[in-house]
């Protein structure tokens, strides 16, 4: 079966590979020339690990910077607020609050936008739209939102660490106080410590041999030298937080450098990677039609070519083979009879008769 | 039919004597070649698979459909078995009323032939003819004949066709295809044997299934499949082992 479909291959080759061969070639330059035009503009920006706060361990210390910052910008872009915030920057503007227009913002800047880590640090930012001036101020956009978002993120996490060791802070210093009158209700009201300042004793720093004797007092003691601890703590955890704030924000800039700003373009490109999808797409289809013919082909070949396709179990004494004579030396008329002049030329006349090879 | 009775038969010594009666004349001792080389190879094999050359007989090379390649076939086993065997006489006879080529092939004059033996009065002897080998003669188709299909059937061909049995040692009739002509099936009974030649790629399987049932089993030599060629390239059936 596989001699019968490679003869039927060999012997039709011409009919059976054109289709391949032709599509691809009409569908090719027509799909080339009618590739739509964008135009793009291209950002550099020198990335480095986002300055968080310390209580913030979301990032991995195994991924590179720029890496780190394309995954947060590819997140974000996937939200509907953040791309209408970049289409509200552009001359987009105009279709932001329709259901229509936004969807039309979401293909634009969704299909428009791209990026890739190039290298450790930079972030290579690329956007192709159907005019420049669309491709560059989409660019600049999505990049100010970026930076407006992270900085927003970062204040906002650092005022909720503030407010929550203001709150600690305040919880503590509260206790301490009710401790430390505590303490001093307990020293007025017992004679033999009214020389016992609570404040000092608090701090640690006088010695109280009185509440060695008193373990009741030594306990509110040791209470109250705890709680002035963690006042202290929280103060300290407070100022840290405060201080990391006012440095994240200040290292915003640093981390997120324009080194290659966006350029308007000056001359369109075509989508011409693609457009390579017809080209193929087409030859893919036409193998196919090939195969199918391939198929009729053997199917239909009734013809005897072997022993086997011989009915009636008739035998085979042999086979005389296509002679390939060389006709162009002979008339046309002649070239019909060629073959069997050949065979007769041993016996008879009639010439020309023309050499030949199996 | 009274014509045919009337036409003299010759017997085996007058055709010996008479040869060769007409056309060519041997070139005495030089040698004419295949023009492909490996041709005589090809056609000894055919002769010796059919089991031609042994015995006296008369061989008919038909197909089911004209233009398959009867006439080369048949005039490639004469020309070999002549060659082969020095000593036996080899007559190749034409039939084929409608497409005559025996007497352009080999530059001899085209009457008189078969046809004017069997409804006219011609004497066998003068309708052979001679050739470079000095064993194979040739008996054109001759005419052209008014009803050529009568003659063939005629009972002046059978008489002839044993005359010729008994003055050629090998005699191989250049038949009409057998699906074109019913005069062929005739000449397949007045034959010892019967060569079926078919077009390879061409003749379609059924027709030389109907063509073989119209030959008699026992006469039925085999097939030459001619023309045959594959299309698939030398290394690939090398590499495939086919």
């Amino acid at each position: 079966m596989i001699t019968k479909f490679l003869e039927a291959f060999f012997r039709h080759k011409i009919l059976v590979l054109l289709p391949p061969l032709i599509i691809p070639l009409i569908v090719g330059p027509y799909a080339l020339v009618t590739a739509p035009i964008y135009y793009e503009s291209f950002a550099g920006v020198w990335v480095d690990r986002p300055t968080y706060l310390n209580y913030s361990d979301s990032f991995s210390v195994y991924s590179s910077p720029s890496s780190q910052q394309a995954n947060k910008l590819q997140e974000i872009m996937r939200t509907r607020t953040f791309i209408l915030d970049v289409a509200k920057r552009t001359t987009l503007a105009p279709l932001v609050g329709n259901p229509r227009g936004e969807e039309r913002i979401a293909q634009v800047i969704g299909n428009g936008f791209t990026m890739f880590p190039n290298g450790d640090h930079l972030l290579v930012l690329h956007f192709k739209a159907d005019n420049p001036r669309l491709a560059f101020d989409s660019l600049n956009a999505i990049m100010d939102a970026f930076k407006e978002n992270a900085a927003n993120e970062r204040v906002n996490q650092a005022s909720l660490a503030i407010s929550f060791y203001q709150a600690r802070l305040q919880t503590a210093q509260e206790e301490l106080k009710k401790t430390s009158a505590s303490v001093r209700q307990y020293v007025a009201a017992n004679p033999n410590l009214k020389a016992l300042n609570p404040d000092r004793a608090a701090a640690g720093d006088v010695a109280l041999p009185q509440s060695v004797t008193d373990p009741q007092l030594a306990e509110m003691m040791a209470t109250l030298q705890t709680q002035q601890k963690q006042v202290e703590a929280m103060t300290s955890n407070l100022n840290s937080a405060q201080f990391d704030a006012s440095a994240s924000l200040e290292g915003q800039e640093l981390g997120f450098q324009i080194i290659d700003s966006p350029q308007i373009a000056t001359a369109p490109t075509r989508a011409l990677r693609k457009q390579l999808i017809f080209p193929i797409a087409g030859m893919v289809v036409d193998l196919g039609i090939s195969l199918v013919l391939l198929v009729l082909l053997v199917a239909a070949d009734r013809s005897v070519r072997s022993e086997s396709d011989l009915p009636n179990g008739a035998r085979v004494l042999g086979a005389v083979p296509y002679l390939k004579l060389n006709l162009r030396k002979l008339p046309k008329s002649a070239r019909r009879d060629a073959m069997r002049r050949a065979v007769g030329f041993v016996a008879g006349t009639a010439l020309p008769a023309p050499g030949g090879s199996k | 039919m009274a014509v045919q009775q009337e036409a003299p038969v010759s017997d085996e010594r007058a055709i010996t004597e008479h040869q060769p009666v007409r056309g060519l004349q041997p070139f005495g001792d030089q040698q004419r070649d295949w023009l492909f080389s490996g041709a005589d190879e090809l056609f000894r094999n055919l002769y010796t698979r059919a089991g031609i050359g042994f015995t006296s007989e008369v061989l008919a090379v038909s197909s089911a459909i004209a233009g398959e390649g009867k006439t080369t076939v048949s005039l490639g086993l004469a020309v070999t078995v002549a060659q082969d065997y020095p000593e036996r006489r080899v007559l190749l006879v034409e039939t084929d009323f409608q497409r005559p080529t025996l007497a352009d092939d080999f530059g001899v004059e085209p009457t008189p032939g078969l046809v004017d033996c069997i409804l006219g009065d011609e004497p066998l002897e003068l309708a052979f003819r001679g050739s470079f080998l000095d064993n194979l003669h040739l008996l054109p188709v001759g005419g052209p004949a008014p009803g050529p299909g009568r003659a063939l059937r005629s009972t002046r061909m059978a008489t002839i066709m044993d005359s010729l049995r008994q003055s050629y040692d090998l005699v191989v009739i250049d038949a009409p295809s057998l699906l074109v002509n019913s005069d062929s099936v005739m000449l397949m009974d007045l034959a010892d044997g019967a060569v079926l030649v078919v077009r390879s790629g061409v003749t379609p399987a059924s027709m030389v299934g109907k063509a073989i049932e119209q030959i008699d089993e026992t006469k039925l030599r085999g097939v030459v499949l001619n023309g045959s060629r594959s299309a698939i390239p030398g290394w690939l059936r090398r590499l495939g082992g086919m």
